[in-house]
This record gives C-alpha cells, sequence and structure tokens, in this order.
C-alpha cells in the first residue's frame, strides 16, 4: 500500500509542473491542448461570466506571450491553431485571424532579440500595440464592409475594454518572465 | 544559419507580412463554411468540452433557480397568477379574433400558412468581442441542419445557420454588422432591409417620406431568407436624417437580448420547389443551393 501511495506521489510530482496554466510548458502537444482550452474558455466561460457587459480577448495575450517567448515555427503553428478556433466559432470573415497574428508574429520575431524581457514596458508594449493591431484591423474590416454606422460610443467603449484587459492579461501570462527573461536572451 | 540567410529570411517574413493584408482584402471575406475537413477537426476536438461545459453550467443554474433560490420563485408565483387571470381574458378574445381572421382568409382565398417544423437547440458559446457575432448551438448536420436556416427564440429573430458540424452549428446573429433581414413596419406595412451594426443594435435605411416613430415594431416580411413573415425583429430606438436629405437612418434594437441567449429553435422551412429540383438533381443539390443561399 505505501508502495503504490508512493509511487503515485513520485507520479504526481512528475505531472504537476506540466498541468500548471501556461502559454509555454516547453511541450508542442501541451501548448496545443492548453490553446485548445483557452479557445473553449474564450467562448464558454468568459461570455458566461461578463453576459456581453465587459469584452476580454483571452487568445491575443496569449499567443502573443507564446510569439516571444517560441522559436517562429512552434510560435506560428501554435498562432495559426488560435486563429483557425477563433474564426470558426465565429462570423469572422476566413483568414481575419490568421492575417492579423501573421502580422503580429512576423513583427515580433524580428524585433524581440532587440528587447530585454526581463523589464515590464517590452511586454506591455508588446501587448498593447498587437491588441491595437488586431483592434484596428477589424475596426477597418468592418468599416469596408458595413460602412460608418457601426462607430458608435458603444462600439469605442467595447474596444478600450478589450485593450486594457489585453494588457492586463498578457501581463498576468508573462509573469514568470519578468526579472528572469526569456530562454535565450544573452544576461 | 549564417547572417546572409537570415537577413533574406526576414527580409522574406517582411514582404509576407507586408502582403498578407492585400490578399486578405482579395478574398471573399465570408466566414469559414463546411467543405473544409481540416476545421471541422478542430472544430469537433472542442465541442466535448464546450459541451461538458454548457452541461455542468446548466446544471449549476438550474440547481440553484429549482432549489435554492425559491424565496424569488414564491413572489414571482404571486405576481405571475394575477397576470395569468389578466391575460385569460385577453385569450379569449384573441381566438375570437383568430377565428374571424381565419375565416377572412378563407372567404379572400388567401393560401394557409405553410407548415414549419422547429426544432430547439441550447446555446453552447458566444463570440465575445463584439465585432463579428455569432453563437454556437447544439444541434447540427445529423439533425438535419443546414447553411442559411433561420434562428429565431421565443422573443423573435435571433439569426441564420452560418456553419454546421455534426452535432453544432454556429448562427450569425441579426446584429453582426454582415447580417441582412428583409423586415416590415409593422404598424405602415413598408419594407425594408435591416442590416446589422455591430454588438448591440441594426439600422434600417428609409426614404425620408416615410412614417416612422420611436417605438414602432418590425417584424420579418417572409419575403426573402427563410424567415416566415410576422416574426417580431426590434423595435425603433432613434430615427437620423442624412445629411444627403433623401434618407433616414433608423436605429433598431433587437427584441431578443443575444447575450442571455439560452435556447434558440431552427426553422426547418421546406420549399415544395427546392424539393422536386432535389428528388430529379439529388440531394447534395440541395446541400449547396442551401449554402448558395446562406452565402
Amino acid at each position: 500500500m505505501e508502495q503504490t501511495l508512493g509511487r503515485l506521489r513520485t507520479a504526481w510530482t512528475q505531472v504537476k509542473p506540466l498541468l500548471r496554466f501556461r502559454p509555454v510548458s516547453g511541450y508542442l502537444w501541451l501548448d496545443t491542448i492548453m490553446l485548445l482550452l483557452v479557445g473553449t474558455l474564450h467562448h464558454t466561460l468568459l461570455p458566461s461570466i461578463t453576459h456581453g457587459v465587459f469584452a476580454i480577448d483571452l487568445m491575443t495575450p496569449w499567443l502573443v506571450t507564446t510569439l516571444v517567448c517560441e522559436t517562429l515555427p512552434r510560435g506560428l503553428f501554435l498562432a495559426g491553431i488560435g486563429a483557425l478556433i477563433l474564426e470558426t466559432h465565429s462570423a469572422t470573415p476566413a483568414g481575419f485571424y490568421l492575417c492579423t497574428y501573421w502580422v503580429i508574429a512576423v513583427a515580433i520575431h524580428l524585433t524581440r532579440s532587440t528587447l530585454s524581457w526581463r523589464h515590464v514596458m517590452p511586454w506591455a508594449f508588446t501587448f498593447g500595440l498587437s491588441q491595437l493591431w488586431v483592434v484596428f484591423f477589424a475596426t477597418f474590416v468592418l468599416a469596408v464592409n458595413a460602412g460608418s454606422s457601426i462607430f458608435t460610443w458603444m462600439y469605442l467603449r467595447v474596444q478600450c475594454e478589450t485593450l486594457l484587459t489585453g494588457i492586463a492579461l498578457g501581463m498576468l501570462f508573462c509573469h514568470r518572465y519578468l526579472g528572469a527573461g526569456i530562454k535565450g536572451e544573452d544576461g | 544559419m549564417g547572417d546572409h540567410s537570415k537577413k533574406i529570411l526576414a527580409m522574406a517574413l517582411l514582404v509576407g507580412a507586408l502582403l498578407a493584408p492585400f490578399v486578405f482584402f482579395s478574398t471573399p471575406m465570408k466566414a469559414w463554411e463546411n467543405p473544409h475537413s481540416a476545421l471541422l477537426v478542430l472544430q469537433n476536438a472542442m465541442y466535448p468540452i464546450e459541451r461538458l461545459w454548457q452541461v455542468a453550467a446548466s446544471g449549476v443554474s438550474h440547481t440553484w433557480q429549482r432549489y435554492i433560490g425559491l424565496s424569488e420563485a414564491a413572489n414571482q408565483n404571486l405576481k405571475l397568477r394575477s397576470q395569468l387571470a389578466a391575460m385569460q381574458s385577453r385569450i379569449m378574445d384573441y381566438d375570437e379574433q383568430v377565428q374571424e381572421t381565419g375565416r377572412l382568409r378563407k372567404l379572400l382565398g388567401f393560401s394557409g400558412r405553410s407548415d414549419k417544423r422547429l426544432i430547439a437547440a441550447e446555446v453552447i458559446g458566444h463570440n465575445e468581442l463584439g465585432q463579428f457575432e455569432s453563437i454556437r448551438i447544439t444541434r447540427g448536420s445529423s439533425d438535419g441542419v443546414r447553411v442559411g436556416m433561420p434562428v429565431v427564440a421565443a422573443d423573435g429573430v435571433v439569426g441564420k445557420v452560418i456553419r454546421t458540424g455534426m452535432h453544432f452549428s454556429d448562427v450569425q446573429l441579426l446584429v453582426d454588422h454582415d447580417f441582412h433581414l428583409d423586415v416590415l413596419l409593422q404598424r405602415t406595412r413598408v419594407r425594408g432591409v435591416l442590416s446589422g451594426a455591430a454588438h448591440t443594435h441594426c439600422t434600417l435605411q428609409l426614404h425620408k417620406r416615410v412614417e416612422i416613430r420611436i417605438g414602432d415594431t418590425l417584424i420579418t416580411s417572409g419575403i426573402v431568407g427563410g424567415f416566415p413573415k410576422g416574426l417580431p425583429v426590434g423595435r425603433v430606438m432613434r430615427i437620423t436624417y442624412e445629411t444627403d436629405n433623401v434618407a433616414q437612418s433608423v436605429t433598431v434594437e433587437p427584441w431578443v437580448d443575444h447575450n442571455r441567449l439560452e435556447e434558440v429553435m431552427i426553422i426547418f422551412s421546406p420549399d415544395p420547389e427546392l424539393e422536386k429540383i432535389a428528388n430529379a438533381a439529388g440531394p447534395k443539390w440541395l446541400d449547396e443551393a442551401l449554402n448558395m443561399q446562406g452565402r
């Protein structure tokens, strides 16, 4: 009996670090599962909590953290899955999030070696600019399709909320890298 | 990787990123539809978790409403009893009027309303960001749901099916910017095309001479889109006159609160002409035709 309990404890200590809810675990399969979970939370838990009163984008900060910390192929793979999750759950034009996240992925890949990820500001700016790009692109697409009738105070409020919550959630996801930096960053 | 190769890769990525928006805008800009099997795999992989969440959340909500939050139910019961008594007397009047209308329709030779089958579905997901409005429901192609089918709730029109999986469908909401619906002003019987305007309301453009008041109700015209005639759509909230001095822009608030939807009904509206063609050309033709209608 004690032997079995001991084995279970050992197994639990090995599995426990993998069960942490974070964007980058080091295992692609686990990151993919976590991304599916984030997609599900985005479409089930969040709407039932906010009831449409408050807009929260969970996917963009999650993917931005992934893109900063992971290699380009892995980042692009996960960003592609994240984009398809969003596109296949909504009335979004096909390719909208693929295009948006592709641009973010390239921008992060080209600039990340020039920034120090130990500090708060690079993270905050990256989350803010990424969210701003998503909002700007969506607004442009809506303007092309529907004209100016969509631009109401309510629309502006929702976009501001998305921007602010995106930065806040992003800072939560990147918390473990503050002070320590990302893998491969020079000391 | 050498410095030269890195530079070429960076340049290629930059060019790709600059071209991506142009490529996107050269597409038809419509939501994903059914034939993409790889996408369906991704959707079906997520469906069990979403369904599990919906079952758990509705279980907690029902337990609270039926067993714990009963003091509110007692107060509600008293109110409903008094309302019921008032409604019963009104129903008697309505019954009389319905019979009278039926007799008059018969006399005038109007055709009766076609038989429409309704199927109930639960809402398991909602796209939250307020730019592209849709919900996910628990009925799919295995239940006979097809792209383009109208979806309604007790309060009125909800939207139409834009994508189906085996056991779920995605519904484009009335307030989505890409949704258009033929409507009638209930009081004046003026027709117009209602367009979604993102998040909470829709807009309707009418000639400035059309008589319209704040609070007027809009109903479906039943002419295009598969929605039966007379379904409540929304009410007029605001009227503004365009600077061109020709049109008036009407802001419409839908009767259905999309953020609080729990159950919806899908309308199976059989078209006898389509069915005749389908019998001759095979069932696949009907699918393609409905998909085209959805576009």
